[in-house]
């Protein structure tokens, strides 16, 4: 779907526009907005203009993108209900043409509280943790031998894996070593 | 002094375009005048053609598919005269230059050395032999490490008790003293048979971890999977046969083993590498979980370990009437114990133990603890049967200074700590001290794995009410992720040093992986693993007093534990992080320490001495009663 008048600047950090109502294939677009001088005779001038019929359509379009606006703004509110902060931040990356933090709690706010352990392995997490450290950074480490330092981008992880069956209680917390 | 003469022997039967780039991997490797002999066992596809181009090669051509042991036995009686061979599959690849010569470097450090092989992995990586081993029970090889990442585990030398000879470098004296691959296996287990044979005549059979091939496997079988499995299940009837009175004999000692094995526990997990190593020790161990219904830990214990060894002895039939008992476990649950003799065997992490442990301890004939430690606790708290310091130990085939690390690109230095947040691994401490002690713009970064399954505690609440400074010494987090526990060596690796600061230890398992691993250690000087941590191979941190054990654990009541010196702390993080040749040196000094004394082998034999020792009083209690 394709809406230019409610997409984000390149350099913006809004979120990617959500499934919405279907537009017209003609897309209204914003027009320029009066300047002051236009502006001071705007009320001698009011009951002619909306004789217009240009003047008419205008402020239809507005109206319809205002609608648009608050429909948006209620969608962007019930996105901060629903999605953690990492998944936001990540939202604003990528709109922002950045690449996405690798998924990977490495601080807490980033985390989700949770009793269950994700099964993970060694190599991708340490890649994924110091990417997110450096995003910029350039080439790893010389590889160690026999070991290439993979470059790819890291895998997501799997959802949480419960490490009990169900009704188990959690480890005791006694003499483990 | 030149090296000995010899010989590669490598069959192929069909399937040209494996063989030829086996021998173009080959011939870019450092071959020091080897003689190389491609054995045709009856190509009737390019592979005589494609033969023919390579003058390099010598061709020994069959006139038909004889199978593995008789065309390997062809090449090895056209080997060059008094030459040691190397048995290679044309399934392999050769990406180590100076693989040769560190085979033959093996096969001639000692004298008793016979047959020598190598890791082999998979074209995707994962390390598919690390040696072989064959359990009397089910009479079906397994190879060590199989399919798991490979982190550079088993990258040094070690004995086993076989190998597969995809790579076989075999002694001329081997072959002299032997002869060739039995002619009963037409192929599979005619390699465990060398080599058992050669045991048999006094030579061990070693894996030489520095060398790494790919290995395509079954890249001449394949398609056909029906007949692979003929062929495996003749020979397997053949060598059991043959074998298995053998492989049972080995075992010397018969145990039962009361414990916990397949949950994520300390006691699990140490549990695992006890049975492995008593069982390579000639220890034959049934186990039997000593936790469920009507315990302390009532669930079930699910049926699978994952690993085959664990699956078989799990599965052994138990003794009705065993003569020696081991409850692993905690100390309220000895009382399940059903041997004639009875060991309790636990761990405890402050100064004394239960009234209840103590009680049931009593009923023992022998307890085992794995500390001093632990040792004077007991007996202050009035235990009154004879006690044994039994220790724990390290894989290091897993945790030594070879594992492969994945350090931080950014060059910062890393300290890690691994716990579960509670009362006892005390976190704020290391949190705080941390944070307070570095600043955010110097290249130093705590991490931190932590774990937390207590629902009652709200780990970023926690971590929010200890205010940080965002100007303070970096920290990050890996929350709540399970890694194999084989992984965790490249973990250790990847930092530079390691910190440890609870305030009590029954062991501590991954301080000493870490110190395996040649990382240089800050440890609360007070716990079990006191055992084995000194000024000499960490950096011990001081306990300002003793006092008294707070936690939601109820074994802890009325004891104490240590209180570690924050102030202390904070000057060895700095000490550490600014002196990082001192420190690299004392973490290699602890990883040689380790290697040297802290093994699971060493946990075994004392465990062993103990089994001999209990038989031996048992033996003689008999003998008195007789006498009267």
């Amino acid at each position: 779907m394709n809406r230019p008048d409610l997409q984000a600047p390149p350099e913006s950090s809004t979120f990617p526009e959500p499934p919405g109502p279907p537009t017209p294939a003609t897309p209204p677009t914003l027009a320029t907005p009066p300047t002051p001088d236009a502006a001071a005779g705007a009320d001698a001038a009011d009951a002619g203009r909306r004789s217009d019929p240009r003047i008419a359509r205008l402020e239809g379009r507005v109206a319809a993108l205002e609608a648009a606006l608050e429909r948006r703004s209620q969608e962007l509110r019930l996105l901060q209900r629903h999605l953690c902060p990492v998944d936001l931040v990540q939202l604003a990356r990528l709109t922002a043409g950045l690449p996405p933090l690798p998924r990977i709690a490495c601080e807490p706010g980033f985390w989700r509280e949770t009793r269950e352990l994700t099964e993970a392995d060694v190599p991708e997490t340490l890649e994924a943790l110091w990417s997110s450290l450096h995003p910029l950074g350039s080439a790893g480490p010389p590889a160690p031998a026999g070991t290439p330092w993979r470059q790819e981008p890291p895998v997501p992880q799997e959802p949480p894996v419960p490490q009990e069956p169900p009704g188990t209680p959690p480890p005791l917390r006694t003499a483990a070593p | 002094m030149s090296g000995p003469r010899i010989t590669l022997v490598i069959l192929a039967w069909n399937h040209w375009r494996l063989t030829e780039r086996c021998l173009e991997t080959l011939a870019a490797t450092d071959l020091d005048g080897a003689e190389v002999v491609v054995v045709d066992n009856g190509s009737t596809d390019e592979t005589p053609e494609g033969l023919a181009r390579l003058p390099w090669v010598r061709v020994v051509r069959l006139p038909e598919n004889v199978g593995f042991v008789r065309g390997n036995n062809a090449g090895i009686a056209a080997a060059a005269p008094g030459s040691d061979v190397v048995l290679l599959n044309n399934d392999l690849e050769l990406t180590q230059r100076d693989w040769l010569r560190r085979l033959a470097a093996c096969a001639h450090s000692a004298p008793d050395v016979g047959v020598v092989g190598c890791r082999l992995v998979l074209p995707d990586g994962r390390l598919l032999h690390a040696g072989t081993y064959i359990m009397p029970d089910t009479v079906w090889g397994q190879q060590v490490g199989s399919l798991e990442r490979d982190v550079g585990q088993h990258g040094g030398t070690e004995e086993v008790s076989g190998i597969v000879f995809a790579c076989a470098y075999i002694r001329r004296e081997v072959l002299d003293a032997i002869g060739g691959l039995a002619l009963e296996f037409a192929s599979y287990f005619e390699d465990t048979d060398f080599c058992l044979r050669a045991r048999q005549a006094g030579w061990k059979t070693l894996l030489c971890g520095e060398v790494t091939l790919i290995h395509d496997e079954h890249g001449s079988t394949r398609g056909d999977e029906g007949a692979l499995m003929r062929l495996f299940q003749g020979s397997r009837d053949i060598f059991r046969r043959k074998w298995r009175r053998e492989l049972a004999a080995r075992y010397r000692h018969h145990l039962l083993w009361q414990s916990i094995l397949n949950f994520p526990t300390g006691y699990a997990m140490s549990c695992r590498e006890l049975l492995r190593a008593l069982d390579d020790m000639g220890v034959r161990t049934v186990y039997r979980y000593v936790y469920g219904p009507k315990t302390v830990f009532p669930p079930v214990e699910p049926e699978s370990s994952g690993d085959y060894r664990l699956n078989v002895i799990r599965a052994r039939r138990a003794p009705r009437s065993p003569e020696i008992s081991v409850v692993y476990g905690q100390g309220d649950v000895f009382a399940r114990n059903r041997g004639r003799a009875k060991v309790g065997f636990t761990m405890l992490e402050v100064d004394g133990f239960p009234r209840e442990w103590v009680a049931q301890a009593n009923r023992m004939d022998e307890v085992w603890v794995p500390s001093e430690f632990n040792r004077r606790g007991f007996l202050e708290s009035g235990l009154r049967r004879p006690i044994h310091v039994v220790p724990l130990g390290v894989d290091v085939r897993y945790f030594n200074p070879g594992i492969t690390a994945y350090p931080n690109p950014g060059g910062e230095f890393v300290f890690l700590a691994l716990f579960e947040w509670g009362e006892r691994k005390e976190p704020s401490l290391l949190l705080q001290a941390f944070n307070d002690e570095f600043l955010a713009r110097e290249p130093v970064r705590l991490v931190c794995k932590v774990i937390n399954r207590d629902p009652g505690v709200r780990l970023k609440e926690e971590i929010r009410r200890l205010r940080l400074r965002a100007a303070g010494g970096k920290i990050s987090y890996l929350f709540n992720l399970e890694f194999p526990h084989y992984q965790l060596g490249a973990l250790y690796r990847s930092a530079d040093a390691f910190v440890s600061v609870s305030r009590g230890e029954g062991w501590n398992m991954p301080l000493m992986e870490a110190m395996a691993c040649g990382l240089p250690a800050i440890a609360t000087d007070w716990g079990a693993h006191q055992e084995f941590v000194h000024a000499g191979n960490a950096y011990p941190l001081r306990v300002r007093k003793l006092v008294r054990a707070r936690a939601k654990c109820p074994y802890y009541d009325g004891f104490r534990w240590a209180d570690p010196d924050p102030e202390h702390l904070r000057f060895l993080l700095r000490h550490v992080y600014e002196h990082r040749d001192e420190a690299r040196a004392r973490g290699l000094a602890a990883a040689r320490e380790m290697a040297a004394n802290w093994t699971w082998e060493t946990a075994a034999q004392k465990i062993i001495a103990r089994l001999e020792a209990i038989k031996d009083m048992a033996a003689g209690i008999r003998s008195a009663k007789a006498a009267m």
